[in-house]
């Protein structure tokens, strides 16, 4: 292909740029169409987690600081057009920690860990992160007695959120998104 | 399709559930360990971020109900038949309401919307500086 290299790098970082939009649009709907599940109620704080479908797509596909840029755009722009400040605090305490966990457990077992594993590490960091700024914020550590439950039900979630993304990836990878 | 017949998951991701389940155990094993460390007697804590609003003592016999009403947010609390819990609430989520009643030690209903908390304390119990007791 004879394109010119400076044009060639313009388009990618064209595409690049759409496809991070894309997935922060993806997460903002999990996260609008997750609040309006009618869960089976387990305790508070128990979610699916879905938009960690989309935070794990972007670690395994793109490089960390755009996976980042996923995940704190994300938990903005839905903060800002459908939530308030404490579910800013709770999205972001949750998505923040399970970015770090899911790179971080990525990056060290690469290899000997399927995505579903990284998934449940995912699922366990996000449901810590909103417990513990639950508490803080309601002034109150006996919060924490949900904290067996809640690590219990993050395993399944997590392998749902695994399951998922792993077939997002595999779709996404196929349509050569962004080589 | 994309449903191929591949090996899922690996070692390492039964490992990490097997983590998982530990150290939910090990926080049962001490929430239940804290709760069975009283002996004194104990209280119906009602709580609006952070700081004491209501205090009934906790028995049996205890039979009140509790009405917070502030700024258009409204919980109700019941205390009856040695149980606790949150009979009706204003907020949207109503986790609150939903959750289970306590009766034990070191139980808590939380409405996070409103930041009110019920716990069933005692004067034995364990707690760390986070909680401030208004007189």
């Amino acid at each position: 292909m004879s394109e010119n290299p400076k044009r060639k790098n313009a388009n990618s970082k064209t595409r690049m740029l759409v496809f991070i939009s894309v997935l922060v649009a993806q997460g903002m709907i999990l996260s609008f169409i997750e609040s309006m599940l009618p869960i089976p109620f387990i305790a508070p704080g128990a979610k699916l987690g879905l938009a960690n479908i989309i935070t794990l797509s972007a670690i395994y596909l793109l490089t960390f600081k755009q996976a980042t840029a996923v995940v704190l755009l994300r938990v903005i722009l839905t903060a800002t057009t459908f939530g308030s400040l404490s579910s800013f605090l709770y999205s972001f305490s949750g998505g923040v920690l399970s970015l770090l966990v899911m790179a971080a457990i990525l990056k060290v077992f690469k290899g000997e860990i399927s995505l579903i594993g990284v998934s449940i590490a995912g699922s366990v960091a996000h449901n810590l992160g909103q417990l513990f700024v639950a508490a803080i914020i309601i002034h109150n550590v006996l919060i924490l007695t949900y904290l067996p439950i809640l690590l219990i039900v993050a395993i399944p979630t997590g392998i749902f959120v695994g399951i998922v993304a792993k077939i997002l990836i595999k779709y996404l990878e196929r349509v050569n998104i962004n080589r | 399709m994309i449903m191929e017949k591949q090996v899922m998951m690996k070692k390492n991701d039964m490992i990490l559930i097997g983590i998982v389940l530990i150290l939910s155990l090990i926080a049962l094993g001490t929430i239940k360990w804290f709760q069975s460390q009283n002996d004194a007697a104990q209280q119906v804590l009602i709580k609006h971020d952070g700081v004491v609003i209501q205090a009934y003592p906790f028995t049996e016999k205890t039979n009140e109900t509790f009405l917070y009403e502030e700024n258009g947010e409204m919980n109700r609390i019941v205390i009856k038949e040695g149980i606790v819990s949150m009979s009706e609430a204003n907020c949207r989520d109503q986790i609150c309401v939903k959750t289970q009643a306590i009766s034990q030690n070191g139980g808590i209903i939380v409405c996070l919307p409103h930041k009110v908390t019920v716990e069933i304390f005692s004067a034995d119990t364990v707690e760390d500086g986070l909680d401030s007791i208004a007189d």
